[in-house]
């Protein structure tokens, strides 16, 4: 891979690397530099992505997410034990628009959950796509993924019902 | 207890839009005048790749 393809590469996907990041991190900083460092890999190393393993973007996903859990990891926020919780922690849904407190409820989720669900709703990835980003089997992305929108659809509900009623 | 559908959760997931990437990451990456191991470092630790940060972070001559 040649300095242009990386410069190719980066035009298509940086801006989902960012916006990969910058959900799971909560931080535009830690964001940026996450979008940095995964395509100074790629210039750096670019032996590393081996076409006949998958795509492009589900590699950089994936070397965006190693480097997002390390950053949660640092920041004591890589809550992996709670892998099994049903129960997200409830998000502060008080004075924030719609916008903001659905961004609070997902940022409430563990974080093993959380990345499921964002590769699989906003990252528009496979089952076996994430199985393979997160390094985990199909059942268990599946098992994640269901926790993840179960734990949504009860803590979003109330806001549901007030944006529905136009409140 | 209530709760939403699947339906009624993805629209509310398709609420939280997120910003587009800083225009400030392309140039970070593809400096031509900086070579990508000094932009690499220089993140991790200004004291390891500029000769500025080298200097902020040796101690002065004759400190304990």
């Amino acid at each position: 891979m040649t300095d242009s393809d990386v410069r190719i590469a980066f035009n298509e996907h940086s801006g989902a690397i960012y916006r990969f990041s910058w959900r799971m991190t909560g931080s535009p900083s830690a964001a940026e530099d996450i979008t940095q460092d995964v395509f100074l890999l790629l210039l750096r190393r670019p032996d590393q992505f081996d076409p006949r393993r998958g795509q492009l973007r589900p590699f950089l996903i994936g070397v965006a997410r190693n480097l997002a859990r390390k950053w949660l990891l640092r920041e004591s926020r890589w809550n992996e034990l709670d892998d099994e919780q049903l129960v997200a922690e409830p998000a502060e849904m008080e004075g924030r628009d719609l916008t903001e407190s659905v961004g609070a409820a997902v940022s409430s989720l563990p974080a093993t959950q959380r990345e499921v669900l964002l590769l699989a709703h906003y990252g528009g990835f496979s089952l076996d796509e994430i199985a393979r980003i997160v390094n985990i089997d199909v059942g268990a992305v599946k098992a994640r993924l269901h926790r993840a929108r179960q734990n949504l659809k009860r803590t979003l509900a109330p806001l549901w019902l007030c944006e529905s009623r136009g409140g | 207890m209530k709760s939403l559908n699947d339906e009624q959760l993805d629209r509310m997931l398709d609420c939280w839009v997120a910003p587009p990437a800083p225009h400030s990451i392309e140039s970070r990456v593809f400096a031509p005048h900086i070579p990508w191991w000094k932009r690499f470092f220089s993140k991790i630790s200004p004291g390891i790749a500029s000769p500025t940060g080298r200097r902020r972070i040796r101690k002065k001559k004759g400190t304990v």
